[in-house]
């Protein structure tokens, strides 16, 4: 069997030339890499000594800040904070008498006021003429739109003094 | 010629293995490359800015809080300790303005804290969890005295520009009085009274609070001293010791 050379005298002669440069091309991108390589790495220990003292700076000036005045600042706010709820929640203790006062029937008078703020309560122990007056009473209290619920107690007639005792309790709103 | 054939695929092998196995992880590998590092060095940085920003914004609030003239009315309002000695000294004085009878007074801290340890948790947006909470001082007092009386009382401490709140109020008529002159012993009545007054320990600045949203702004808030102002305008009298000392203590 007969071998056929089928390469032409121009490709034997350019072939060497395609080589070196295809030869030369990867160890320019081989030299490239690994000068992009060791050009990171410098990056990198630049970048490590960038932070390392950023940090210590933010180191000093954290504690810098700790021991400022700055504690006075954060008490004066923690205590506006507080007096704001405070005072959104105050209920002046003279306004719930005038809203008993401005609902008592003239013949009706009280033998004791009991407020309690944690159950949010006024039981009054009342003096009255008859049930009528007690019915009257509890609707004007009613009236008065100040209170959640108005909770009629016992009841009685003092054989005594012939007068008619009776609760009511108050719920705040 | 065979090795010179074979270099160049060799080379660009070569080139794709390093770009794999160093140059990447060296740019970015999770941990430590360049981009994190990058990535860590603008985080340090951007601390650095904010501590900074704040420390610049704390001192600008700081020196607006020396020149507040008006701070007592805050701080007198909530303080610092109980003062159980202005509270006796007002109280004492209030009720005798308003022709009050004292029978006692009895002073106490409440064992348990003010609404504040709950509902705190709910408003983090503007108090940090780590700072202090208000306690409650709890006064006692026992008075004698007309209806017209104990409701001037009751309005005047409610002025007082020392926060309190009263729990209990208890009004009865005063049933020793039943025999004697009518009009005397219906106007007659006792009272017991149970105001709390509010004590705010000093804050102090810590790694927790240090985001506290005040630090963020260059101007000092003070709205709350008119409010105070406008809600409590009855002063709390500064007590004086007078004069002190003596060689025999137990004698009257």
């Amino acid at each position: 069997m007969s071998n056929i050379n089928l390469a032409t005298k121009r490709n034997l002669q350019n072939n060497p030339k395609i080589m070196s440069k295809s030869l030369v091309i990867s160890m320019v991108a081989l030299i490239l890499l690994l000068c992009l390589y060791g050009a990171l790495l410098l990056i990198n220990k630049k970048i490590s000594a960038q932070t390392s003292s950023t940090h210590d700076q933010y180191e000093t000036e954290y504690n810098k800040f700790l021991a400022s005045n700055a504690s006075d600042v954060v008490d004066f706010k923690n205590r506006s904070v507080v007096a704001q709820k405070l005072i959104s929640e105050d209920k002046a203790m003279s306004n719930m008498l005038d809203q008993i006062e401005s609902s008592i029937l003239p013949a009706v008078y009280l033998s004791s006021y009991e407020y309690d703020k944690d159950k949010k309560t006024i039981l009054l122990s009342c003096v009255g003429d008859n049930f009528n007056t007690e019915a009257r009473q509890i609707l004007s209290f009613k009236e008065s739109g100040y209170f959640a619920q108005v909770i009629p107690g016992q009841s009685r007639i003092d054989a005594q003094t012939n007068q008619l005792n009776f609760t009511i309790n108050l719920k705040l709103k | 010629m065979k090795t010179k054939i074979l270099l160049v695929p060799l080379i660009i092998a070569l080139i794709i293995a390093l770009s794999i196995w160093l140059v990447y992880p060296a740019y970015s590998n999770g941990n430590n490359g360049v981009k994190e590092k990058y990535e860590q060095l603008k985080k340090e940085q951007k601390n650095l800015s904010n501590i900074q920003n704040k420390s610049t914004n704390a001192q600008k609030l700081s020196s607006q809080l020396s020149a507040l003239s008006d701070k007592n009315v805050l701080y007198g309002f909530i303080p610092k300790s109980a003062k159980e000695e202005e509270i006796v000294d007002n109280l004492n004085f209030l009720a005798s303005s308003a022709d009050l009878f004292i029978f006692n007074i009895d002073l106490n801290y409440s064992k348990q804290n003010t609404f504040l340890n709950n509902s705190n948790q709910s408003n983090q947006t503007s108090v940090s969890e780590s700072l202090p909470i208000a306690k409650t001082f709890k006064a006692k007092i026992k008075v004698a005295g007309s209806y017209e009386a104990i409701k001037q009382f009751l309005g005047s401490v409610n002025k007082l520009n020392r926060y309190n709140d009263f729990t209990v109020l208890s009004i009865k008529g005063n049933a020793n009085n039943q025999g004697e002159d009518a009009n005397t012993s219906v106007n007659m009545l006792i009272a017991d009274m149970e105001i709390t007054f509010d004590i705010l320990p000093q804050a102090k600045l810590s790694d927790q609070n240090v985001n506290d949203p005040i630090f963020s702004s260059d101007k000092l808030d003070t709205k709350i001293i008119s409010k105070i102002k406008d809600a409590r305008n009855t002063k709390v009298f500064q007590l004086d010791v007078g004069q002190k000392g003596k060689a025999n203590p137990f004698l009257p």
